[in-house]
């Protein structure tokens, strides 16, 4: 055996650091993204500005393109447009909010050890996952207030105050829906969550004394939030859109007072599209607080600190594929090796 | 009875067909510490278990300072107890596993007041006290804000041993506690569990080491297809065993 000779305490010659080599990419990544911008800032331009064209390239839109596109302007001044994104979004949020608590409920429930209340939890998510929610949406609004109120033989039950309630709000049946069916999906996501928890969470909690109940509480479900919560800002994201189904039967949300504005005005296109960029603005809003929160969830036990910029770059612009450069600088010299 | 931390009676335990457990019988004295050796699938770790009723037994008695543990007795029928009962039960014993399961959410010091916090029902300032003297007796006083993943295996495992005890628990169970762990720092967490058999703590200890169960042990106990072979003081245990499965045992692990 040899013994190596201890490192002499001389100042090695510093080793430089990778270097970042700018590629052809970089260039068209560039020239494209300040095109974009340029298109970008022509268009919103072009939406606001509605005075008799001034260029040959404002022409050249218009006549491809013979909507009237600042309406879109004028549409948001609607005092009803404004009250049915209000609508949309507090309908959206009421029942992804109820839909969660469905979910955990039932997802706790299908694990239980009472047998009744498995059966009902497998027996929830089959059916309400199985069937159309624009079916259960319209059972609910038309179906379920004759059900009631054959089920209340005096009339004056709670069953018939619950059968008006749904009978007389659009609101409230859309809610009662959109919550259920949504809980069903939930189940799933709250399952998995759990899952995929290691089993050694529970056994050490329950090991120190702990109760099935603050166990889950206390050690699981907070582990589990963090594969929950994407799933879940998904979930969230296609309730928002979901909600425009309730236009049938008759709440006054986003879509239906869209319907009624162009059986007004004719203007059909620039109705329907101005519409969409309300949903799209407003699942855009969504998505990136979503990424927020997940990156937030993700660092917090790193120190490393993501701002909402950078988060706003990368949900606008993707990020590349890193392809890790070996680090000269971290190997030991060579003599030492 | 009263002397005996655990009594184990003729301890039966099925997995579907498999039968793991097959009349296991041991008794632990009050400050007694019994090593488990014993191959893989011998049983040990299941029996370890079923002594804070981590499995459920199909057979047998297993009592726990003088109670038996997780079932009532119904016409000579065992019934199980309610959760919150043997939850109690439980809180008086603590466990130490050998993949740690430490709380990733937490910093080495939430998990160790945790239990006390919402189990007990200690105070939140007495029980960050307690619980910073107890990651200081196994060395780790300087770690208590940080999470379990910034610890190395070793590290991990002493913060286990800190929060176990933070239940001031009549009895220690440790279930491999050294096996998840690399050769060099398996040294750290046998001082800390040796520390503790010299303060008089009862501890029932399912290991590998030999080392530890000739320096610390009271008693050695080898385990072969689900029941006790051989048992007796370590240094006759090991010298002179008398099974012809102890001597081979013995022979395939020194």
């Amino acid at each position: 055996m040899t013994i190596r000779p201890a490192p002499v305490d001389v100042p090695e010659p510093e080793l430089p650091g990778p270097i970042v080599e700018r590629d052809a990419w970089f260039v068209v990544n560039i020239a494209l993204t300040l095109a974009g911008l340029i298109v970008a800032a022509f268009l919103v331009y072009s939406l606001f500005d509605q005075r008799p064209i001034k260029s040959f390239w404002l022409a050249t839109f218009h006549t491809t393109f013979p909507y009237d596109i600042g309406y879109l302007k004028t549409y948001f001044t609607f005092p009803q447009v404004y009250k049915a994104v209000q609508v949309t979004f507090v309908l959206a949020i009421l029942a992804q909010t109820t839909g969660v608590f469905l979910g955990l409920f039932s997802a706790l429930g299908r694990q239980s050890r009472i047998a009744l209340l498995r059966v009902f939890s497998g027996l929830y998510i089959w059916v309400w996952r199985g069937t159309p929610v624009f079916l259960q949406l319209v059972l609910t609004a038309y179906g379920v207030p004759l059900i009631l109120e054959s089920m209340d033989a005096g009339g004056k039950g709670a069953l018939t105050q619950i059968a008006l309630l749904i009978a007389t709000s659009s609101f409230a049946a859309g809610y009662v829906a959109l919550s259920l069916n949504e809980g069903a999906y939930m189940s799933e996501i709250v399952r998995a969550g759990i899952e995929a928890i290691d089993r050694g969470q529970m056994e050490a909690a329950k090991a120190l004394g702990m109760t099935y109940g603050l166990a889950m509480r206390r050690i699981v479900l907070p582990q589990a939030l963090k594969v929950i919560l994407p799933p879940t800002g998904n979930e969230f994201i296609s309730m928002l859109k979901t909600t425009s189904l309730v236009s049938y039967i008759g709440l006054q949300e986003l879509t239906l007072v869209t319907l009624q504005i162009y059986a007004h005005n004719f203007k059909v296109v620039e109705s329907l599209l101005a519409a969409g960029v309300f949903y799209l603005a407003m699942t855009t809003v969504l998505s990136v607080i979503q990424a927020q929160i997940e990156i937030r969830l993700g660092e917090r036990r790193s120190e490393v600190r993501t701002s909402l910029a950078d988060n706003l770059r990368r949900f606008f612009l993707g990020a590349p594929q890193i392809r890790r450069a070996v680090t000269v600088a971290a190997l030991p010299p060579k003599e030492h090796r | 009875m009263a002397a005996a931390m655990v009594e184990a009676r003729k301890v039966q335990k099925y997995f579907h067909n498999l039968h793991v457990l097959r009349g296991v019988d041991l008794d632990v004295k009050r400050g007694e510490v019994v090593v488990i050796l014993g191959a893989s699938g011998s049983g040990k770790t299941t029996f370890l278990r079923c002594i804070n009723h981590l499995e459920k037994i199909d057979g047998g008695r297993i009592w726990v300072n003088g109670h038996l543990m997780g079932y009532v007795e119904r016409n000579g029928h065992l019934v199980e107890q309610k959760e919150e009962l043997v939850s109690k039960q439980r809180a008086e014993i603590g466990m130490v596993f050998q993949r740690f399961n430490l709380f990733p959410h937490m910093t080495a010091l939430q998990n160790v007041v945790e239990a006390p916090i919402h189990v007990r029902g200690v105070d939140r300032k007495a029980a960050a006290t307690r619980a910073a003297e107890l990651l200081a007796k196994v060395g780790l006083a300087e770690k208590a804000d940080v999470y379990p993943h910034q610890l190395s295996g070793g590290q991990q495992q002493r913060v286990a041993i800190a929060r176990a005890l933070a239940m001031d628990p009549a009895l220690m169970l440790f279930d491999e506690p050294t096996s998840a762990l690399d050769p060099e720092l398996v040294g750290e967490v046998l001082r800390a569990m040796r520390q503790l058999a010299e303060e008089g703590m009862t501890m029932v200890v399912v290991t590998h080491e030999v080392g530890f169960a000739r320096d610390v042990a009271h008693r050695a106990v080898l385990m072969d297809a689900g029941a006790i072979l051989e048992e007796g003081p370590p240094d006759e245990f090991f010298t002179h065993p008398q099974h012809p499965r102890t001597k081979q045992f013995l022979s395939s692990i020194l």
